[in-house]
C-alpha cells in the first residue's frame, strides 16, 4: 500500500466538520492541546495522536459503550495469544522470561489496533495518516486497513499476487470486501476472552453461506459429506500459500526495532489437527510454518525460547485464495495416497521433529488410494454453490 | 399598580435573567480554532510539514534493516 504524503496525513476534510456528530465536537475534546494556540509547534502539547486507544477506556466509550466494551478483548486489541504462545516457548527462568516478554512487546505486539485505527486512520503499524479527512469510516475500506496489516499473507492470497494462483474466487467473481465474511461483530468482540482466532465464536464458517452443500441434491453433495469434519474446507479448496521459516527480531543502532526473515516458500501441505474443538473439529487440516526458530529472540536474550518444541511450528491455517476446483480435489486419489500433499515427517526440519509430532501425518495415517470405478461413481459432478 | 401585577411583572423579570444567565454560559466565547485553520488547509500542512521535515533533517524515524516479509 502506498503510504500517505506527510500532509496528507494530517488533513482535516470540510466534510468531518459538517459531520452531525463528531464533527461538532472541539478537537481537544478528544485529542486535547490548545486550539486557541496559533503556534502549531506548542499548540500540540499534550495531544493524544490515537484518543481511541486502548478501546475500553477511550473516548469513543461515552457514546458506544457496548462496541468499545466487548472490543477490549478482541483479539485485535489484545494480541493475547502471541503472549501466550511466546511464553509456552519462552525459558522459564525470570530474568530471561522478562527479556522475552520486552522482546515481545517491542516486536510481536505492536501491531495492535483501536477503533480509530480501523474507523478514522489507517493503523499506526503501517504509517498510519487520516482516511478520507478524519471522516469516520462505519466500514473500514478493505485496504486502507484490513489488508494493509494482513498483508503478506492474507492480501497476497486474497487478491493472487503469490506467483502462481489465482485470486480468491470470492474476489475475482464476486469482489467480497473483508467484511462480508468478518463482519463487525466478530472484529469488535464478544466481550470474552479467546484462546485464539480459530476460538472466536462469532467467526465466519464456510457453511454459514454454502448452507446446503451437505445436502442429498447437493453439488458434490456425497462428497461433502464424506469428508464432513474430516477435512477442513481448505484442504480441499485452498492453492499454494506462504510459509515463512524464520524470523530474527533486534534493534538497529538507532534504537529502532526490525524483523529479518529470509525463507518463504509457497507450499501446500495437509496435516493433522492437533486440537479439535466443536467450531474447528475436523481431523485433517490445512498447515503453515509460522515464521519463528528457537533463536527468534537470541537479540534480547540467548536461549530465550529454551522450550521451542512446546509448540509446533507448522500451525493451521486458512488460507484466502479458495478455489472451486484445484489439483487437489480434481479426482479422488489426487489427494488419497499422494504423500506430496501432506506434511511428513521427513518434510519437518530436523530441529523441529518434537515441535510438531502432533500434527505431521505418519505415512500410514495418509488416507489410501481409493479403487478408480467407486472414485468415479462417487465424484458426482457438481455446478456451482 | 395593583400587588399580584407587580408580583407579575418580578417573576417575569426573574425568569428573563435566569434565561439570560444560562444562555450567556452556552453561549461562552469560543475563541478562534487554529487546528482547523490550519488542518484543513492543505497549503498551511504542506509548509508545517517542510519545517518540521528541516528540523529534523538527518533523523532517522524507522529502521532500515528490514528484511523479508512479515
Amino acid at each position: 500500500m502506498e503510504q500517505l504524503a506527510p500532509h496528507e496525513k494530517v488533513f482535516v476534510a470540510d466534510t468531518f466538520v459538517r459531520d452531525p456528530y463528531h464533527g461538532v465536537m472541539g478537537c481537544q475534546e478528544c485529542h486535547g492541546g490548545d486550539p486557541g494556540n496559533p503556534d502549531y509547534l506548542t499548540a500540540h502539547d499534550g495531544v493524544v495522536r490515537d484518543p481511541s486507544h486502548p478501546p475500553g477506556g477511550s473516548v469513543c466509550a461515552d457514546c458506544h459503550p457496548e462496541i468499545a466494551d466487548s472490543s477490549r478483548t478482541s483479539l485485535h486489541t489484545t494480541l493475547a495469544p502471541f503472549a501466550r504462545l511466546v511464553r509456552t516457548r519462552a525459558s522459564t527462568s525470570p530474568d530471561i522470561r522478562a527479556s522475552v516478554d520486552r522482546a515481545r512487546a517491542t516486536h510481536c505486539s505492536a501491531c495492535h489496533i483501536s477503533c480509530g485505527q480501523c474507523h478514522v486512520s489507517r493503523p499506526t503499524y503501517v504509517g498510519g495518516g487520516l482516511m478520507d479527512g478524519h471522516v469516520f469510516q462505519r466500514k473500514p475500506p478493505m485496504r486502507e486497513t484490513c489488508t494493509a496489516c494482513h498483508s503478506s499473507r492474507i492480501a497476497q492470497e486474497y487478491f493472487g499476487h503469490n506467483g502462481g494462483t489465482l485470486p480468491d474466487v470470492h474476489w475475482r467473481e464476486r469482489f467480497f470486501d473483508c467484511m462480508r465474511c468478518h463482519d463487525g461483530k466478530e472484529m469488535h468482540g464478544d466481550g470474552l476472552e479467546p484462546k485464539d482466532r480459530y476460538h472466536v465464536a462469532n467467526a465466519p464458517r464456510c457453511e454459514h453461506c454454502h448452507l446446503d452443500i451437505y445436502g442429498e441434491d447437493a453439488p458434490n453433495g456425497t462428497q461433502h459429506r464424506t469428508h464432513r469434519d474430516l477435512v477442513s474446507c481448505h484442504v480441499c479448496h485452498s492453492q499454494p500459500y506462504a510459509s515463512c521459516y524464520d524470523c530474527h527480531l533486534a534493534l538497529d543502532d538507532f534504537g529502532f526495532r526490525y524483523y529479518r526473515s529470509s525463507v518463504t516458500v509457497l507450499n501446500f501441505k495437509i496435516g493433522r489437527n492437533a486440537q479439535p474443538t466443536p467450531l474447528r473439529p475436523e481431523t485433517y487440516v490445512l498447515l503453515r510454518h509460522v515464521p519463528v526458530t528457537s533463536k527468534t529472540f537470541a537479540y534480547y536474550a540467548k536461549d530465550g525460547l529454551s522450550r521451542f518444541a512446546a509448540l509446533p511450528t507448522w500451525k493451521p491455517a486458512t488460507p484466502h485464495n479458495i478455489q472451486r476446483r484445484t489439483p487437489q480435489n480434481a479426482s479422488c486419489n489426487a489427494c488419497h495416497g499422494n504423500t506430496v500433499r501432506f506434511l511428513l515427517p521427513g518434510d519437518v526440519c530436523p530441529g523441529e521433529c518434537v515441535a510438531n509430532r502432533d500434527v505431521v501425518v505418519p505415512e500410514t495415517m495418509v488416507p489410501a488410494r481409493v479403487d478408480f470405478q467407486a472414485a468415479q461413481t462417487g465424484h458426482d459432478r457438481g455446478i456451482r454453490p | 399598580m395593583p400587588l399580584h401585577k407587580v408580583a407579575c411583572a418580578a417573576a417575569v423579570l426573574v425568569a428573563v435573567l435566569l434565561l439570560a444567565g444560562a444562555g450567556a454560559g452556552v453561549m461562552a466565547p469560543e475563541g478562534p480554532n487554529h487546528c482547523l485553520d490550519c488542518h484543513t488547509t492543505p497549503a498551511r500542512l504542506v509548509q508545517a510539514v517542510r519545517e518540521i521535515a528541516d528540523s529534523a533533517r538527518g533523523i532517522p524515524t524507522v529502521s532500515t534493516a528490514f528484511e523479508g516479509s512479515g
